[in-house]
């Protein structure tokens, strides 16, 4: 009986040791992903991207606006790569066109899976509105990436890879700006449909151009020019979405509002069909138009962040219709809201209502994961916040799950932090994956090294004494440098 | 020991530096100051063990060092505190070095983590008297900086010294992206002409005042400023900047202190 009582009770201590070792919420890692040898750092490193390996997900690698040290290179500007899942961070400079003041320009990076390459769709720092996409076998490799596609008059490359037939098919969402037939603008096109992809095939192996090849997705007039996103999402049936943002004909067109649909179009077959697999019962042309006669302010600032271009699509691994969409609009840049809805009949139809509103925030992304459970990521700011470090305003980062047909928010903001690190603080967007049941995000903030302005455990790399709310350039804290904003990675599993 | 004598102690006595020389193997055409040219991180260090790295993320081979940097000579935005510790030297030549031995690494950095990596340029000199080797790399990085200087100075068609008068929008549409410069105009009251000509008293020079990432490096400028500008023509293909003049790169501007050597970069350029 007693060996009875003591084997009970030995479980249910090791159920209780574990649950409290585990925690009974989802696990959150969050980390500063600045390296503890750039500790002096204090750049801007907005607008963050991030790519995990799907074969090997402790390969990841998150790209920002963070100029190269010129210890390292004034040519190429960096990345930066964990081996270890994302536990300790390095930065290695390999993307051809470093600009002294941003780093790159517009940047995005996706792993396709097991052939390890590593894709990327940039705008060069060295050159105003300069298309390159780039490869890398080996992105810990000193060597700079391959370029596989340069061309001139274009804005905001978006990456998505994915495996399929022993080849690495890569899309990349661009606006074709060239295509832009504004008479007073200097513009060679002459449609205005400037909402475009960049494919390729076979990208992993092949010689530049690597197969790549451009197109355009837009079927309908506009007022010139289309928004900025064109963003892919790809089902591993072969299905691939890709959304955008027609700008109206009847559009202020790029004065302080434009006048937006949300587009979302589908093939089926990998993108040998032309995107033409879903058409608008309203109109009949290619694309269905999920929302219409959205009014967004063009760069307008909500606190010290520029809106007015911003977008994500997500597709549930688990069923090739189930597909969401979120976007950003609002004629005041401060009452700027997010919106999410949802197709369940792949992109033909759309919920008529927002299943989530998001008043005053920005850079919405999304993923769904193996179990179909959607998560979002967006930052929003609230004024007056609770952060620490100074002013009234605060971003707050947060990352929600949905949970039945509501949303669970996690216990504490992935960030918490002050707006007052000057302009363009978070850039034009963030970037949310799942690798099986696993979130993976990025996001930039200040860091202010205050522990109640960020999740539980957060971690720094780069020199902090978190008492004294100090940062420093040095491992014997000797040389104080301000704060700043950082790129933070993120990874939750619930 | 002067200057020229160590360039020649350079050039002659080590095998990595001087190819062809004292039997040593074939390999890329290095000369001193190449290698100083090429390279971002130069120190005096110490190797503590061959064969090994410091890094999980670089594999140890007959290509790298673990070596202490005993003293910085030159590199820019370096961390504080890297004298006394241990780096990774991934090595020009195998076989070049020796346990214990001091000597000056010429490099480029390559990996900063927890730790650092860095690749050289050329095998390293042994250790002498890092002061000269200081002397000639501030040289060689003011005939670089006087070179980047001179290719500015070169393509300028006008170089002045002046006050802006005044700032207000350029009034000229442009191409609608997020990375619009939103160009704005300065009039610069002329004192001198260092290069070509100004038609007037005053010159008009557009910027951008976008703090769009693209745009952060070039110079802003506001009422009352005093400088040198580089004015440049179509120094980018923008509607409505035709034959304008332009001063986007960060050199295109400069302070006043910086005449005389801009003086000098202009006669010795014609």
């Amino acid at each position: 009986m007693v060996r009875i009582l003591g084997r009970k009770t030995f479980g249910l201590l090791l159920i209780l040791g574990l649950s409290v070792l585990t925690g009974c919420g989802p696990k959150v890692k969050l980390v500063d992903i600045i390296p503890a040898t750039f500790s002096n750092e204090t750049g801007s490193d907005s607008e963050p991207n991030i790519a995990v390996n799907p074969a090997n997900p402790h390969d990841i690698v998150i790209s920002a606006f963070t100029p190269c040290p010129p210890l390292i290179s004034t040519t190429e500007a960096p990345i930066y790569f964990s081996k270890n899942a994302g536990d300790t961070w390095n930065l290695n400079c390999i993307v051809p066109g470093n600009s002294p003041f941003s780093g790159t320009g517009d940047i995005t990076l996706r792993f396709a899976g097991s052939s390890g390459v590593l894709y990327a769709g940039i705008l060069r720092g060295d050159s105003w509105l300069t298309l390159n996409i780039l490869r890398t076998a080996d992105f810990t490799s000193a060597t700079p990436m391959t370029i596989l596609v340069n061309r001139a008059q274009e804005d905001q490359p978006y990456t998505q890879a994915h495996p399929h037939g022993g080849n690495d098919l890569v899309w990349i969402g661009n606006n074709n700006i060239a295509d832009c037939n504004l008479a007073k603008f200097f513009c060679t096109g002459v449609t205005g449909q400037s909402s475009s992809l960049d494919s390729s095939p076979n990208a992993a192996t092949a010689p530049p151009a690597a197969g790549f090849g451009t197109q355009v997705l837009e079927d309908r007039p506009t007022c010139g020019q289309d928004l900025p996103p064109v963003r892919p999402a790809v089902h591993h049936s072969g299905t691939v979405y890709l959304a955008y943002l027609r700008n109206e004909p009847g559009s202020a067109c790029f004065g302080l509002t434009n006048t937006a649909d949300v587009v979302v179009v589908r093939d089926d077959n990998w993108g040998t069909g032309g995107y033409t697999a879903i058409t608008d019962p309203g109109d009949g042309k290619v694309g269905v138009l999920v929302a219409t006669g959205l009014v967004m302010s063009w760069l307008g600032d909500l606190g010290s962040e520029r809106v007015g271009a911003q977008l994500s699509i997500a597709v549930d691994p688990k069923d090739r219709k189930k597909v969401y969409v979120a976007w950003g609009d609002g004629a005041n840049p401060n009452n700027f809201m997010l919106h999410l809805r949802r197709s369940l009949d792949g992109g033909k139809t759309w919920s008529p209502a927002d299943i989530k509103t998001v008043p005053n925030a920005t850079n919405p992304a999304l993923a769904i994961n193996d179990d179909g459970r959607v998560g979002f990521l967006y930052q929003q700011l609230v004024n007056p916040g609770t952060c620490k470090g100074g002013g009234v305003a605060c971003w707050e980062t947060h990352f929600e799950r949905q949970k039945g047909s509501g949303w669970k928010d996690l216990p504490h903001p992935l960030a918490n932090v002050p707006d007052n690190a000057g302009g363009f603080p978070l850039g034009d967007y963030v970037h949310l994956m799942a690798v099986e049941d696993k979130f993976y995000g990025v996001f930039s903030a200040n860091n202010f090294p205050d522990k109640s302005n960020f999740y539980p455990d957060v971690k720094y790399q780069r020199q902090v004494d978190w008492s004294t709310h100090q940062l420093f350039g040095d491992a014997a804290h000797t040389v104080v440098v301000s704060p700043s904003i950082d790129p933070y990675f993120f990874a939750v599993d619930d | 020991m002067s200057l020229y004598y160590l360039w020649v102690s350079l050039l002659v006595f080590h095998p990595g530096l001087s190819p062809g020389l004292m039997g040593s193997p074939p390999q890329a055409e290095v000369t001193a100051e190449s290698a100083i040219r090429q390279a971002t991180f130069i120190f005096k260090g110490t190797v503590v063990k061959l064969k090994a790295t410091t890094m999980p993320e670089v594999k140890a081979s007959d290509s790298t060092a673990v070596v202490r940097v005993d003293e910085v000579i030159d590199a820019l935005g370096a961390p504080p505190d890297l004298p006394g510790k241990e780096i990774t030297v991934q090595l020009a030549q195998p076989g070049s070095l020796s346990v214990g031995q001091e000597y000056t690494f010429f490099t480029k950095g390559w990996l900063m983590g927890e730790g650092m990596a860095v690749t050289e340029i050329a095998p390293p000199s042994a250790a002498g008297n890092s002061q000269q080797v200081r002397e000639m790399v501030k040289a060689a990085r003011q005939k670089s900086a006087d070179e980047a200087l001179q290719n500015e100075v070169s393509r300028a068609e006008a170089v002045v010294v002046g006050t802006v008068s005044s700032v207000a929008p350029a009034g000229i549409p442009e191409l609608p992206t997020e990375h619009t410069p939103q160009m704005q105009k300065a009039v610069i009251a002329v004192q001198t002409t260092l290069k070509g000509h100004v038609t007037g008293k005053s010159v008009t020079v557009f910027f951008p005042s976008s703090d769009d990432p693209y745009w952060r490096g070039a110079p802003k400028f506001k009422q009352g400023q005093e400088g040198i500008w580089l004015l440049h023509r179509n120094q980018i293909e923008m509607r409505g900047l035709e034959n304008q003049f332009t001063a986007l790169k960060p050199l295109d501007f400069q302070t006043r202190d910086q005449q005389e050597r801009i003086q000098r970069l202009v006669k010795s350029g014609r």
